[in-house]
């Protein structure tokens, strides 16, 4: 009796220690946040508004887009931005509606992906070995981006994914794929048919209209954005292959353990994945514990890069929204009539080539930045959101920010960093919080 | 969904070691004691999580939808509930925290009552005196 009772303390003191170690770290998080919510992101933010709108409209019946496709007004595009901005943020609205003006709807899928394609001898091959169902596939719709002299062409096509949705038992079977599943989830039903997935792009009018052939990138929030990272190192060899993807508060599963290895070192060549996540959602802590390949660190085959936004305070769940990231996205480079310049990320980052290239139309809609820091004052001044406090950055870490914002036309420091609120945001730069290493605008 | 949060951030291990300890006592035979602790573990595992969403799924209809994207409204009975109905979703993920903390909770038991009853066994079979 003795020893049962001291095992049982050790069970205990164990137990209490995990907790008040996991207690003191949730504290930690909640009550420590910095009163600055700004980050070096907001030079990017506008260039990721778009996918996080797709993303956010993905939610949404593909029926209801596909009559808004056949009345060719182009209306999805409003419906997509009321979606992905709550009602309460009109102007922010209307920002949208510019940055998204460009992409049109082109089809989507709700349902449960037997085979796309019946002549796909491959496809048909797996769908007669695939496990139980759940009579439910993945969500996905496809928009393209046409170019601002040629509308009929498009320069981007995009696959946006849809995320969990309540209780479904295919999104929640699918989001545990990872510890190995009897059930034919969404990245085995993608898996047979990303490859007709890519065949029904390359026979979009737009696309065939298109003079320089348009690149294809993959976007989605959480199971979405697992499904997105998916479909990028699955798609078959010597196909059109995804180049980009931008996945939001990613799900921690990618599903590459479903994908060959000699596949998968194929596909990861020149490929690049933006993960953009709202700081302290909560599957921030899932990626750090259990992300699945590719890791986050990779720097190359595939270039991942992480995008913190830390943009809004609130609970790990709260945080996870895309709304709410897609609506700060849109809020830090925009003021009030005033929206300020943006730039897409590095494509070339030492000496990891890769095969996305933003797109050309994206100089005509980024503005010079000039106005950028005036306006970023007013930016972190307005918002009920967010804090602005005394929090001056020392002179040297001020010094190395001005040379990682901008530079002077004599190659100086550029005065117009020197002091104010836009100093307190570079500080976060130069302390290091922020993964961005100085990049060259896009070209 | 306040449950679901709060064992997530270790609560569930202070819980089940109370549970484990309390089956301990009050029953002595090993294969009882592993099984109550393996639906005690497996109800911490799964219930704080998805027991949430369990609750609001009948309140689902064309205009409340509820996902983890936080995307529209949820109405019902003229009321918005979204905030809380889109979180309730996102409470399913720190199943990823929460089950390992469970499953470990359980192992660890599971070798502690067996090595007790290798133990007992060993005393009950020593010749008296």
């Amino acid at each position: 009796m003795r020893f049962r009772f001291a095992a049982f303390r050790v069970i205990f003191a164990a137990a209490a220690v995990f907790w008040l170690s996991a207690a003191q770290t949730a504290a930690a998080q909640s009550n420590n946040d910095p009163d600055i919510l700004a980050a070096y992101v907001y030079r990017y933010a506008d260039y990721y508004l778009p996918y996080a709108i797709q993303s956010s409209t993905a939610y949404k019946p593909v029926g209801t887009l596909n009559t808004m496709r056949d009345t060719g007004l182009g209306d999805e595009v409003d419906y997509a931005v009321q979606n992905a901005i709550p009602a309460s943020q009109e102007d922010l609205r209307g920002h949208a509606r510019k940055i998204f003006k460009p992409w049109r709807y082109q089809f989507g899928s709700d349902a449960y992906l037997d085979c796309l394609d019946w002549a796909d001898e491959a496809c048909k091959t797996a769908y007669a070995r695939r496990g139980w169902n759940f009579g439910s596939g993945p969500t996905y719709h496809v928009w393209a981006r046409t170019r601002a002299t040629a509308r009929a062409a498009c320069s981007e096509v995009s696959i946006a994914f849809r995320g969990t949705v309540g209780l479904s038992g295919g999104d929640w079977y699918s989001n545990l794929s990872r510890f190995g599943s009897p059930y034919d989830d969404y990245y085995k039903q993608l898996q047979r048919n990303v490859d007709t997935i890519m065949r029904q792009i390359q026979n979009l009018d737009c696309y065939r209209r298109a003079v320089r052939k348009p690149q294809i990138v993959s976007t989605g929030h959480s199971l979405g954005a697992g499904l997105a990272q998916f479909v990028a190192l699955a798609t078959k060899s010597g196909g059109p292959r995804v180049a980009k993807v931008i996945a939001f508060d990613p799900s921690p599963v990618t599903g590459a353990h479903l994908v060959n290895k000699a596949l998968l070192a194929e596909n990861v060549q020149r490929l690049v994945i933006d993960r953009v996540y709202e700081s302290g959602e909560v599957l921030s802590y899932a990626r750090a514990a259990v992300q699945e390949f590719p890791q986050a660190k990779s720097r190359c085959n595939p270039q991942v890069r992480t995008v913190e936004v830390k943009a809004a305070r609130g609970s790990m769940m709260g945080l996870h929204g895309i709304e709410l990231l897609a609506t700060n996205l849109a809020d830090l480079t925009y003021n009030e009539g005033n929206p300020l310049g943006y730039r897409a990320p590095a494509t070339l980052v030492g000496s990891c080539d890769v095969i996305y290239r933003p797109d050309s139309d994206e100089q005509l809609i980024a503005r010079s930045g000039s106005q950028r820091l005036a306006a970023l004052r007013r930016v972190y001044a307005r918002s009920g959101s967010r804090r602005l406090v005394s929090n001056p950055a020392n002179p040297a870490a001020r010094a190395a920010v001005t040379w990682v914002g901008s530079r002077s036309s004599n190659g100086g420091p550029d005065p117009r960093l020197a002091a104010g609120p836009a100093s307190n945001a570079f500080a976060l730069v130069a302390g290091g919080a922020f993964g961005f290493t100085p990049l060259p605008r896009a070209e | 969904m306040l449950v679901g949060s709060r064992f997530g951030d270790g609560l569930a291990a202070l819980w089940l070691a109370c549970c484990c300890w309390l089956i301990a006592l009050g029953w002595s035979r090993l294969w009882i004691r592993l099984l109550l602790a393996l639906a005690v573990s497996l109800i911490c595992a799964f219930v704080p999580y998805f027991g949430p969403m369990l609750s609001i799924s009948h309140l689902v209809n064309p205009k409340c939808s509820p996902n983890e994207g936080g995307v529209g409204d949820c109405i019902v009975y003229g009321g918005e509930v979204g905030g809380v109905a889109h979180k309730v979703v996102s409470l399913g993920w720190r199943i990823i925290e929460g089950a390992p903390i469970a499953i470990g909770i359980f192992v660890v038991y599971a070798i502690v009552a067996a090595i007790i009853e290798l133990r007992s066994r060993r005393q009950a079979l020593r010749p008296l005196g």
